[in-house]
């Protein structure tokens, strides 16, 4: 007799990438504990996000709605490929000017509106709530240019009382990234 | 050139190399050695393979999509837009008991076409099923209390709020 919670958990998770609304996947978890293991962490929406720095629209809802923002345990976040650097490469990948990169094990925010991107001094305010709201997140991988806005991000971080986060954050540069900076920071 | 290959029950299956060549362990076994060797380790055709692990009855029905797939490529993993062919959804069916055990040979022979259409006949099946429905279908025992279900939706239904926001 061959058992689905038997499984290896790399078929588990093909099983799972297969499953698209949330609501059957918590089902799936509910029913005992070794699916809730492979189908928690990594399988509902909002837990590992890519998103792109400019969707301020995914930012403000992180700020305002808590439930949504305690769901996040792991974010990665990067800024547009500048337009230059799009047209050299190859036509086959167009992406829109504001498109979060598709990790493996993420589920990429598509942004609402792929106009001019926002400006970045609206991120600010939004950044603090937001990383007050995420009071579960564990990691955050930043790959961006301007680290002047996500300064308030972990500010407010440390504030929730946490003051060990700041001593993990590591710098690891990673060529061929948009901006070849790809910082990360593990609680 | 053909192959024989031998379920678990001791039953002979004579496939030709291109369906053959849609099991990974098959091809290994037959042809690896040439690469490395200079000549193949299975000259003679009488011997045959053992698949220790797969029963006759699963054996036959994997060997209907080998078949299937001898001329044409199937889907393989890096597309999450995937939609499988119709022919392919009728072929895995919605036996969930099946669908594992071609699940598990196809893993244990090195088929990542048929792994996949596999794990997506079973996301089908297990689709829009509530969590007592999938213990029975799974013959499994509830692991968690009411309570302690209520306690999981409320940890983790976040995704409701965005959905419908209050």
């Amino acid at each position: 007799m061959a058992f689905l919670n038997e499984l290896p958990a790399e078929l588990l998770d093909i099983i799972l990438c297969n499953i698209d609304d949330p609501t059957d996947v918590l089902s799936l978890a509910k029913s005992c504990r070794r699916l809730y293991a492979a189908a928690v962490p990594d399988h509902l929406p909002w837990r590992r996000i890519s998103a792109c720095e400019h969707d301020t629209s995914l930012f403000s809802l992180l700020a305002s709605n808590k439930h949504v923002a305690r769901g996040v345990r792991s974010m990665v976040v990067n800024e547009p490929c500048e337009p230059a650097k799009l047209t050299s490469t190859s036509s086959a990948h167009s992406h829109s000017p504001c498109s979060p990169l598709h990790l493996k094990g993420y589920r990429p925010v598509i942004p609402a509106k792929s106009e001019s991107p926002a400006d970045l001094s609206l991120l600010t305010p939004l950044l603090r709530r937001a990383a007050k709201n995420c009071e579960k997140l564990e990691e955050l991988r930043l790959d961006v240019h301007d680290l002047e806005p996500w300064k308030v991000f972990f500010t407010a971080m440390r504030d929730r009382g946490e003051g060990m986060i700041l001593e993990h954050v590591e710098v690891v540069e990673q060529p061929g990234r948009c901006s070849g900076r790809w910082l990360t920071l593990r609680t | 050139m053909s192959i024989t290959l031998i379920s678990k029950e001791g039953a002979q299956f004579l496939v030709s190399k291109p369906v053959a060549d849609r099991i990974g362990v098959v091809r290994d076994c037959a042809y690896g050695a040439d690469f490395w060797l200079g000549y193949a380790v299975a000259t003679d055709d009488s011997m045959g393979i053992t698949l220790a692990n797969v029963t006759s009855s699963i054996l036959s029905k994997i060997l209907v999509w080998c078949e299937h797939y001898k001329d044409m490529e199937p889907l393989v993993d890096g597309d999450s837009n995937m939609e499988f062919p119709e022919w392919d959804m009728a072929y895995i069916g919605h036996d969930m008991n099946q669908i594992l055990f071609v699940l598990e040979a196809a893993d244990y022979l090195h088929i990542p076409g048929l792994l996949l259409l596999a794990c997506k006949g079973i996301a089908d099946v297990l689709d829009g099923r509530n969590p007592r429905g999938i213990c029975d279908l799974l013959g499994i025992v509830m692991d968690f209390s009411h309570r302690q279900e209520v306690d999981m939706d409320k940890e983790n239904g976040y995704w409701r709020w965005f959905l419908h926001p209050t």
